[in-house]
């Protein structure tokens, strides 16, 4: 039975995104290798280096369902060496003259990373789909709640009104960057490894180039200017924004659950019977979706930190840095994609309590509009003096238990400068959410501009 | 099928440690669970809150057999919360009148962090043990090649002599560490509790102490004076332990994959046929086990930091702290332990070539020696002026590919102090070791000690 995060059969939903772990499966690894052996085949045949009916009968072999999967995990487990199990598989299905040309100069590291390449592009699809469904769901917050008025805290504290519209067009923004980042690093990402044993093609000889380009567009990658065996900056770039996407979900995440403490309430997770019962306090409503977005935050940091790690290659192929790459970055897909998948259910079912935003707006007495009723005063005595003003009548009426609106109606320095009129104008939070409605706008509009460059590739 | 290394079929075999992953699996962890319940409940009925009979029938029913873990499971999505499901399972595995005295005034955390608690102290024992085998190994490699001259080197270049036995009895020493630390830290990490929705085990009235220490004595664990629901520092000690152990293999198999590049060849891994073979160069016998050896120990360093995370930890219960932890450390023991395990299989059957080693002393024409030769002189002409008479004559063997040996025989000054005979002797590395031998004795007499 399994144990880590992602594989546990009871803790994996809560880390994993089931489409993920299904490309990323050995299945899917298996996959990604025959697909590399058969299309190295087809492209070698197409530039005259193996013959066409090799490279046929190669890529009719080369399916998973004609793989004995266990005799090549017992063969790599005895010999230690990953790839040539799978090659001698090959080589016995096909018939003798055809058995020669396969990895026809390849070498282990060409086929996992491009291997590897196939199942991610599978699964930057997945990706796609799921910012794209998330950037929706902000969107319909951000319009609902454009005027939804709610506290806006500065280090924990109450500090001036915002609308929790804002709040999510903050989110959003962030979401957005990260799709266009996705988008960028694409084409650098999707590049596969035809590069021989230590990177110069000499197993076949001049015709190198030419044939690295036909393998490349029969699998529809990127062909690399030089290889990479060593140069992995293109899978830390992928490692690093992964983990940027999981620490805004995980930002999210713990937003909505300090919003969800029983003395804020101005969120809740959506809710289903049964959901978030502790095993013995029967009142309890826990954030269950929250929790596991903190957490693969931090596992996806960690992840990319180690990816770093994996940069630092030494002479044409490095010890123990590739060993990481091929684990950490399946894991930080499959996680980065199970924390999108909560993200959408936590958001899409989010329960937002206006009257209960109101109430905590409301629960100082004014205090919070305090800055408000300061910019109010300052046309008529200067800026600095107000502030000296209202600092004072805050002060009194934190004391003396008034609201924000009595002790400035009370105070000498403030009488017949302001009308009564006027103070509850300024008191009114509604008055004073600034430009937020417009910056909202400004967030839709680059979401939308940056869907309509993707649309046009 | 699996994704991650540690569960996949096909990679599993080369980074971890099966006896581990037996510990740390999930159907271990639903009986730990399961355990921990039973002996909750036996604790109760012996303190008189819950009936003997009822405590009898949970015992007796508390096993995986009971357990449907796809309906378990499901549960689990919907509720959230790891233990109820199954409670729930259990309940259904009794009568109605025992059912009314399961998870009597517990919480979910009591049986997450007591069961965890089981599954760690299982962990512990078996590293234990594998580090023992681990220090036989070293300590028969430290005997064997205690005198087994070979060179030293700093910064990556030949620096003076050493022994193989010297440079393995060090691992030995580190080893020896790790263990007493691992003994050391063992009565705070292997400690549950049973402290209710908060930690005051309100539910259980006055009771509470006598129930936690009444458990615990049924689980053999340790108990806290206080409830550490918050206060994750003890299992973060056991993360950094694992990270500590894991390092050292590291370090050992980056060392082994330097000593056997090809133009070293000092020593090699152990070798069987289409062992560690290219996919392309038929020539390579690479090393297959310091890779994964190197990988797992910059594995488990990255828990150490999330280990820390799950210290901040917020009010009375964190959000998100709890869910890092169920994993990583299950993660890390059977990371680490698979690194030991490779580790020991590295040293087991370790080839040491002392002929190559060494034809490597001799590679600088003898000016691995410089030092000795200039100690040698030092109390005849002073250690400074020794050091710039030695330095000339490295400088003039460099220059003119001279043998060492043949520049001091010709030097007037080197002649005047010494014969040829004195010469030899200086210049044979076996009399350059210090200390060494008598530090791999103490070292070895320590680990026997240490038993």
């Amino acid at each position: 039975m399994p144990i880590s995060a992602i594989d546990s059969i009871y803790f994996g939903h809560l880390f994993a995104s089931s489409r993920m772990s299904k490309i990323f499966s050995d299945q899917g690894r298996f996959e990604g290798w025959l697909m590399m052996e058969s299309g190295l085949a087809r492209g070698q045949a197409r530039v005259g280096m193996i013959p066409q009916e090799a490279a046929d009968e190669i890529t009719d072999t080369a399916k998973i369902e004609n793989i004995d999967t266990d005799s090549i995990i017992a063969a790599y487990k005895e010999k230690g060496a990953r790839i040539i199990p799978l090659i001698h598989a090959l080589v016995g299905m096909v018939s003798e003259e055809t058995g020669r040309y396969v990895h026809w100069s390849s070498t282990t590291q060409d086929v996992i990373d491009t291997g590897l390449v196939l199942q991610y592009r599978e699964a930057i699809v997945i990706l796609e789909e799921l910012l794209t469904k998330l950037e929706d769901v902000l969107a319909n917050h951000c319009e609902t709640h454009r005027n939804t008025l709610m506290p806006g805290r500065t280090v924990m504290q109450h500090a001036s009104p915002v609308s929790f519209g804002h709040h999510v067009a903050v989110w959003l923004s962030e979401i957005n960057r990260h799709h266009d980042r996705l988008d960028q690093i694409k084409p650098r990402f999707l590049t596969c490894q035809i590069t021989g044993a230590v990177g110069n093609l000499a197993a076949v000889g001049k015709q190198g180039i030419a044939m690295r380009k036909a393998v490349a567009e029969e699998l529809g990658l990127n062909a690399p200017a030089i290889g990479w065996h060593c140069s992995r900056d293109r899978w830390a770039e992928m490692a690093s924004l992964l983990a940027m996407i999981g620490a805004t979900l995980a930002k999210i995440g713990q937003e909505v659950g300090l919003l969800a403490h029983t003395e804020i309430m101005e969120l809740a997770e959506p809710y289903v019977t049964g959901r978030g019962g502790s095993s013995t306090l029967p009142q309890k409503r826990n954030p269950t979706l929250c929790q596991p977005l903190i957490a693969a935050g931090r596992m996806l940091r960690e992840r990319a930190a180690l990816n770093l790690d994996a940069m630092v290659a030494e002479h044409g192929r490095p010890v123990g840095a590739a060993q990481i790459e091929y684990t950490l970055l399946p894991e930080a897909f499959t996680l980065c994609g199970g924390a999108l998948e909560n993200t959408l259910e936590l958001l899409d079912g989010l329960q937002v309590n206006k009257v209960r935003m109101r109430k905590n707006l409301d629960m100082a007495r004014g205090m919070i509009m305090s800055e408000a009723v300061m910019m109010g005063l300052a046309p008529y005595i200067g800026r600095n003096e107000a502030h000296h003003v209202v600092f004072d009548a805050c002060a009194r009426a934190n004391e003396e238990g008034l609201t924000l609106k009595q002790a400035v109606m009370e105070d000498p320095h403030i009488k017949g400068k302001l009308e009564e009129s006027q103070i509850d104008e300024l008191i009114d939070p509604a008055n004073y959410l600034g430009v937020t409605s417009e910056m909202i706008d400004e967030v839709l509009g680059e979401v939308k501009a940056s869907r309509n460059k993707r649309a046009e590739g | 099928m699996a994704i991650t290394q540690i569960d996949s079929d096909y990679f599993t075999g080369m980074y971890t440690s099966p006896q581990m992953k037996k510990i740390f699996c999930d159907e271990a962890r639903f009986q730990a669970w399961l355990d921990v319940e039973a002996a909750l409940a036996r604790a109760q009925a012996r303190l008189g809150i819950i009936p003997e009979e009822a405590a009898e029938k949970i015992t007796a029913a508390a096993t995986t057999d009971n357990i449907d873990i796809a309906a378990m499971t499901e549960h689990f999505r919907v509720s959230g919360f790891p233990i109820m499901p199954i409670v729930n399972q259990l309940c259904n595995a009794v009568d109605e009148e025992t059912r009314r005295f399961l998870h009597w005034g517990s919480t979910t955390q009591d049986i997450t962090d007591t069961g965890q608690a089981l599954m760690l102290k299982n962990g512990l024992s078996h590293l234990e043990k594998t580090l023992i085998l681990v220090e036989d190994a070293l300590i028969a490699l430290s005997e064997k090649y205690r005198d087994t001259v070979m060179v030293g080197r700093t910064m990556g270049n030949q620096a003076t002599p050493i022994t193989f036995g010297y440079k393995t009895a060090i691992w030995l020493a580190e080893f020896l560490r790790h263990r007493g630390r691992l003994k050391e830290c063992r009565p705070r990490i292997e400690v549950g509790q049973i402290a209710g929705a908060v930690g005051t085990n309100a539910s259980l009235g006055s009771r509470g102490l006598e129930v936690l220490s009444e458990t615990m004595k049924e689980l053999g664990l340790g108990e806290a004076q206080i409830t550490w629901h918050v206060s994750r520092d003890c299992w973060a000690e056991a993360t950094f332990l694992l990270g500590l152990i894991a390092a050292t293999c590291a370090k050992i198999a980056a060392e082994i994959s330097l000593l056997m590049r090809t133009e070293i060849a000092e020593v090699s891994e152990p070798y069987e046929t289409g062992r560690g073979g290219s996919s392309t160069l038929p020539q390579k016998r690479n090393p297959v086990i310091c890779l994964t050896v190197v990988a797992t120990g910059r594995m488990a360093r990255e828990k150490v930091g999330l280990a820390l995370d799950c210290m901040v930890a917020q009010h009375e219960r964190d959000v998100g702290g709890g869910h890092l932890e169920w994993t990583l450390l299950p993660e890390t023991f059977v990371l680490t332990g698979g690194a030991l395990e490779k580790t020991l299989e590295l040293l087991q059957g370790l080839v040491v070539d002392e002929d190559r080693m060494r034809e490597n002393l001799k590679l600088t024409n003898g000016l691995v020696m410089s030092e000795a030769v200039m100690m040698g002189l030092a109390p005849a002409i002073g250690r400074d002026k020794a050091h710039d008479v030695v330095q000339d004559i490295c400088k003039d063997c460099i220059n003119n590919g001279t043998m060492l040996i043949t520049a001091l025989e010709n030097h007037s000054l080197v002649s005047k102090h010494f014969t040829k005979e004195d010469i030899a002797n200086i210049l044979d590395p076996s009399n350059y070791l210090g200390t060494a031998p008598q530090m791999i004795d103490r070292t070895i007499s320590q680990a026997r000690k240490s038993r």
